[in-house]
């Protein structure tokens, strides 16, 4: 039996109906066409798949599309506006942060996240934020280096 | 000279950063076809058996279902090198994972629950599982047929009646005479687990089979080219019916060379009718199906005079190259011919083989074996040099190939060649090598159980491109009416970053801004011109070249219209700054607006036409090697390079903890100085979690035992090196782009080798098996500890 | 997936009642992170799910002197933002939370999912077991308590008869000075199942020195360590640990290597762990 779901889709309403077993993984990428978010394993471990649910990143092929009612789902594709990059999309392309680009949308949305819930994160608070991403292009460090600095200490940050 | 639009060793913008960051890239795995069907396959539980039946009834039942295949429909023999492929396994399965049935279906659920519904009937064979075994006589046989194989003649030597795929011999020098001239012989083993790539995009293809033989494939291929020829090979159809498209890649690290999942694809389509079929493999496909970095056991004598001068050297590689050696024959080629590391060795004797067992099969892995080969020849090494008691960073410079010295297949080494030595110079001094603390490290005797010890470790490493001879690529760059130019190249770029360092060669060569030329992503074979593969760290070094190339035959179309207009030979024009110029009448001048396209005189007259360059190049001078002696030409550059490593082991737990890494590449010319940095940077994780995490397990009977990201661990965020710092020498390539060389796998090769060095430097205890996780680490030094049986 | 029916209660009592309806075919959603896995590999084939997410008072967490109390649909991060539970007596168990996983799995996954999961390398497990932690239980003849320990009967079974769900865990305030510490061993430092994993806690009021030890035995080994409390002695309580533990060989570790591992975190527990 399919469900009735209501919410906000980077911002716009979205209504339907959805059958249980969807996952919120296959909602975005196959209902809504949006994408961005990638599976990388389906069981939780990799993070390609980070959206943002009401705010709080969660690996979307370990939740159910109907679990997403109410809320307010962000991906990837909401984060430039107009055509111009965020802040943290920018330092990602500045800091050559990006290589094969398929964890890129999870890490973004992981770190995004933190930006916008500690806007003067830690070297630390910023791993903890992004190792539930798995990357096997970049070692990380580039990473590491585009989302420092987007914090108040990024210029002047010491390397990890 | 102009100094505008200088490029070539800068750190202008990826291409593809903005695709990436905003979700637009698309992966195959995003495409989807009206009508598209979706591919499953069945895989085998067991690692080695007959099949006695296999029925599909039900899954045909199941609404849905629009095709379910197995190997007795499939009369298809496929490979690269070797033949030993089957799209699905006929008759027999040769490991666990082995696809034996597949099913197309109007949903991804249905064709899973057909394939659960498949039934196969096995009767268990004798599986092999050691190469040791493999190779003894009476050793059961995974392809009892390789008689029968097509294989890649004069390049590999396979032998019927074994185990064996291929025998690489490397013969040079008097071998007796160099172990009685050494004043010490030593004899270590060594061991590698296989590794997968696990790339974050698993494989994924989308197939059409079209009539009159045609075949249209969407994949996340590494080679476009050796994709379209290795199914024109293998169906018998001309090239020119098979178009291949490659859009963005979510990484390969050479699991994605080759072919894959395309063939099953595609015969997926055919028994639909023709439906676009998409098969994505799950991650749990992708350890357990798909392939891996082979397993390598090393055995190495060396015979060393009391300076530490290398006078023999006799290795026995044997790689585990699993159910199919396709690819595995060829690192088993290419690594013996770096078997020896980066040294002069008067008398060499290296027999590599490649040995089938029922495992999970090996493919290219960045590093295409020297990882493996020199996790014992840089180990051994270093071994040597404190038997001897003489400093791991003086011996390896008392051993470096110099100016005139043959390597084992007899090349000479010269200037141009780069600098072994002054690698690890670089890196021996970065991490403060001379300077580490000598008192008890590495000590005496095995180290007490208790609190921390730091160690300091350094490894050399070497490799060429492995390739064919004939290797070629090509470009073309063409022109459009705003004088941006959109530059066509068949290698992919899957994150390396190689497009980018090729759009400023272009723009360089050409005098344009940067931002003008726009690197084609999506490969189609329909379209854009012949490349080999992406591979072998081949592609900026090839690419570079046909790219300079192409962008000279622009520059001379440019002057030959210019020279019309402004009637001056073309020897005294200029290009620059998008402009052609008479050298003394710098008054005199064109935009390339008025020439891309064709010139127009102001009465309307027009002559020239649309620029359109075209560049290529192939691998010069390489030779076959001799089949009894391994002699010959077979490498397009060697790279050079070292790592240096300081780590601090918790002695209580195992735990390693990397303090400092360097590493530096002789790169010949960087080529884009933000994209080797972040090769390096990433490579060397890569390399790091082939040292401390990575190994796959099987158990007693074959099954792998650890086939997903729960207890197949790769680095994260928090499995950092402290501080970490790459380093580049610039010894000119003579052939290579502004005298490039490639350095894409390097960065991990020899990783494991240092973190090893150091691991004896700071506990005194060799370890000869990978990976050096705490566990492995602190067993071995318990067990070295003198009063060990009294404990737990 | 296979398909299932899915509802989401508003009430504890209304998923007691669909829960005793649907028999054993029914599962209970949390944060997802453990069931949605094992429906996908078939390991449960439930015909419904009942969101637990409807009813309002599983959401609750509370801190105050008595102690804490977490619903069943309180995530895992949220015990880390509160300061009243990542600090003080409570160390053991957010300490273990934080090494639970990865960020982005800890906003969805419960900590009364972790409990009631029951595997036995838990990481909440030991810490909630040294704090004395209860499960509140509801079911078809009303509620009831159980100590965690008790809760958990073996290898992803616990003691939850038909129609019953654990709707909170209730924590009692540790006495004044209790401290509590946690190890965990895992093959890498990001996310990652414990090899093995220990809690330890020091209540210097009513003299009380506890130690659990998970990801051995099907369900932790909890160790009453009172009479050591004036005079600890590690190796003792390092031999009683070993005693007690029957840790495997498997694919993540060696039995050996486990039963080492447990004694130095044993001893490191009680190195850290303050003397007075």
């Amino acid at each position: 039996m399919e469900h009735p779901i209501k919410l906000t889709v980077n911002g716009q309403a979205w209504e339907g109906s959805v059958l249980p077993d969807l996952t919120l993984l296959r909602f975005v990428r196959e209902t809504l066409a949006l994408t961005g978010t990638k599976e990388g394993c389906g069981i939780g471990e990799c993070g390609a798949c980070t959206v943002l649910l009401d705010g709080r990143p969660v690996n979307a092929c370990m939740v159910l599309a109907v679990e997403a009612d109410g809320c307010a789902l962000r991906t990837i594709e909401g984060e430039a506006k107009a055509g111009k990059l965020s802040r943290l999309q920018q330092a990602f392309v500045a800091h050559h942060a990006v290589q094969c680009g398929f964890c890129t949308p999870g890490v973004i949305m992981s770190a995004q996240a933190l930006l916008e819930r500690a806007p003067a994160p830690s070297d630390e608070a910023i791993v903890e934020a992004v190792a539930g991403n798995l990357c096997r292009c970049t070692g990380y460090a580039s990473i590491l280096k585009a989302v420092r600095s987007c914090t108040p200490h990024g210029r002047t940050g010491g390397e990890r | 000279m102009s100094r505008l639009h200088q490029y070539v060793g800068g750190e202008h913008l990826r291409q593809d950063a903005p695709d990436k960051v905003t979700g637009e890239a698309i992966y195959v795995g995003d495409m989807a076809f009206p009508g598209m069907l979706w591919g499953r396959f069945k895989s085998s539980p067991i690692a080695s058996g007959r099949i006695l039946r296999i029925d599909t009834a039900r899954a045909r039942a199941l609404p849905g279902v629009r095709a379910v295949l197995t190997g007795e429909e499939l009369d298809h023999q496929l490979g690269l090198y070797m033949a030993d492929k089957r799209i699905l396994a006929r008759g027999v399965v040769r490991y666990q994972g082995d696809p034996v049935a597949a099913v197309a279906a109007e949903s991804e659920a249905m064709a899973s629950e057909a394939c659960n519904l498949i039934e196969v009937e096995y009767e268990p064979l004798p599986a092999v599982l050691d190469v040791e075994q493999a190779i003894e006589p009476g050793a059961p046989l995974v392809h009892p047929d390789l008689g029968s194989y097509r294989y890649m003649k004069g390049v590999f030597h396979p032998q019927p009646g074994s185990n064996v795929a291929h025998h690489q011999k490397i013969r040079r020098g008097d071998l007796e005479k160099g172990f009685a001239e050494a004043h010490r012989v030593f004899e270590t083993s060594f061991w590698n687990p296989a590794v997968p790539h696990v790339p974050l995009e698993t494989h994924v293809v989308i197939a059409r089979a079209l009539s009159g033989d045609r075949v249209d494939l969407w994949t996340a291929a590494q080679s476009p080219f050796t994709v379209r020829h290795l199914m024109a090979a293998g169906f018998g159809i001309p090239h020119n019916n098979i178009r291949v498209r490659i859009p963005y890649v979510g990484g390969g690290f050479g699991g994605k060379a080759g072919i894959n999942l395309e063939p099953l694809a595609t015969m997926l389509s055919k028994a639909t009718g023709g439906r676009p079929v998409k098969i994505v493999a799950t991650r749990e496909e992708e350890f357990n199906t798909l392939p891996s970095r082979q397993g390598l056991k090393s055995r190495i004598k060396a015979g060393v005079t009391r300076e530490g001068k290398l006078t023999a050297l006799e290795v026995r590689y044997l790689w585990d190259a699993g159910a199919h050696a396709d690819y595995g024959v060829n690192i088993g080629r290419a690594a013996a011919t770096a078997g020896a590391g980066p040294y002069f060795v008067p008398a060499v004797k290296v027999d590599s083989l490649v040995v089938y067992t029922n495992k999970v099969f090996g493919t290219a892995f960045r590093g295409f074996g020297h990882l493996e080969v020199l996790w014992g020849i840089e180990r051994n090494l270093d071994m040597m040099a404190h038997a001897l008691g003489i400093d791991p960073f003086e011996m390896r410079q008392r051993n470096f190939l110099t100016p005139g010295e043959p390597t084992i297949t007899g090349e000479i080494f010269t200037a141009n060649h780069g600098r072994p030595d002054l690698c690890l110079k670089t890196v021996a001094d970065a991490i403060g090598w001379s300077e580490r603390p000598r008192e008890d490290h590495p000590p005496k005797r095995p180290a007490p159980i208790g609190g921390k010890r730091r160690g300091y470790g350094i490894a050399s490493l070497h490799k060429s491109p492995a390739m064919p001879v004939y290797t070629s690529c090509s470009c073309i760059l063409k022109f459009n009416e705003d004088a941006s130019v959109n530059l066509l190249i068949s290698g992919v770029d899957y994150g390396q970053g190689t497009y980018t360092a090729l759009a400023g060669i272009a723009a360089q060569e050409l005098s344009i801004p940067v931002e003008k030329v726009h690197v084609t992503w999506d490969c189609d074979t329909a379209t854009q011109p012949y490349d080999w593969q992406t591979v072998a760290s081949r592609f900026a070094v090839m690419g570079g070249n046909a790219v300079i190339a192409a962008a000279r035959d622009c520059l001379d179309q440019l002057k030959a219209v210019a020279a019309q207009v402004l009637h001056a030979p073309v020897e005294d024009l200029v290009c620059e700054n998008e402009e052609v110029y008479v050298r003394k009448d710098p008054g005199a001048r064109l935009h390339y607006r008025q020439l891309v396209i064709g010139y127009s005189f102001p009465n309307g007259s027009s002559i020239g036409g649309p620029v359109i360059g075209r560049g290529r190049y192939i691998a010069q001078g390489l030779t076959h090697l001799d089949p009894e002696t391994g002699q010959g030409r077979n490498a397009l550059n060697w790279t050079y390079g070292a790592h240096g490593v300081v780590i601090e082991v918790d002695t209580e737990t195992g735990d390693i903890d990397v303090l400092k890494i360097a590493s530096c590449m002789d790169a010949g010319k960087v080529l884009h100085l933000a994209a080797a940095r972040t090769q390096v940077e990433g490579g060397v994780i890569q390399g790091l979690g082939s040292a401390l995490i990575e190994g796959f397990k099987f158990d007693e009977s074959g099954r792998l035992l650890n086939p997903s990201f729960v207890d197949f661990k790769i680095p994260t965020a928090k499995d950092l090196p402290r501080e970490a710092s790459q380093h580049f020498i610039e010894t000119p390539q003579l052939d290579g782009p502004h005298g490039a060389r490639g350095i894409g796998e390097h960065p991990m090769i020899a990783i494991p080798s240092a973190i090893g060095n150091a691991i004896y430097d700071a506990l005194g205890i060799q370890i000869h098996e990978l990976p050096l996780n705490a566990e492995r680490v602190f067993l071995a030094l318990k067990h070295a500890q003198p009063n060990d049986a009294a404990r737990p | 997936m296979q398909s299932f029916s899915y509802e989401k209660p508003g009430s504890t009592a209304a998923i007691v009642a669909r829960l005793a309806e649907a028999g054993g075919t029914a599962r209970l959603l949390a944060g997802g992170t453990d069931l949605i896995g094992q429906i996908r590999s078939r390991l449960v084939k439930p015909s419904l799910v009942l969101d637990l997410k409807g009813a309002r008072e599983l959401a609750l967490l509370g801190a105050d002197a008595s102690g804490l109390s977490i619903g069943a649909a309180v995530i895992l991060n949220r015990l880390l933002e509160e300061r009243a539970v990542s600090e003080g007596p409570y160390r053991a168990l957010t300490q273990a939370v934080s090494e639970l996983a990865s960020y982005n799995i800890r906003n969805r996954a419960t900590l009364v999912g972790n409990v009631t999961n029951a595997s036995p390398c838990a990481d909440s497990v030991p810490p909630l077991v040294v704090l004395d932690a209860r499960a509140e239980i509801a079911g078809p003849s009303g509620t009831r308590e159980l100590p965690v320990l008790e809760l958990i009967s073996g290898v992803r079974e616990t003691r939850l008869g038909p129609g019953e769900l654990v709707t909170r865990i209730r924590v009692p305030a540790p006495a004044p000075g209790t401290w509590s510490g946690f190890l965990k061993r895992k093959r890498v430092r990001g996310h990652d199942l414990a090899l093995a994993n220990v809690a330890l806690l020091r209540d210097p009021e009513r003299g009380r020195l506890r130690m659990s030890v998970g990801s051995c035995n099907p369900v932790p080994v909890l160790l009453d360590l009172d009479a050591m409390f004036a005079r600890p002695e590690v190796e003792r309580a390092v031999a009683l640990a070993l005693e007690r533990v029957r840790p495997i060989d498997d694919v993540r570790a060696s039995i050996e290597y486990r039963r080492e591992m447990v004694a130095v975190m044993v001893r490191r527990l009680f190195a850290e762990a303050p003397r007075s």
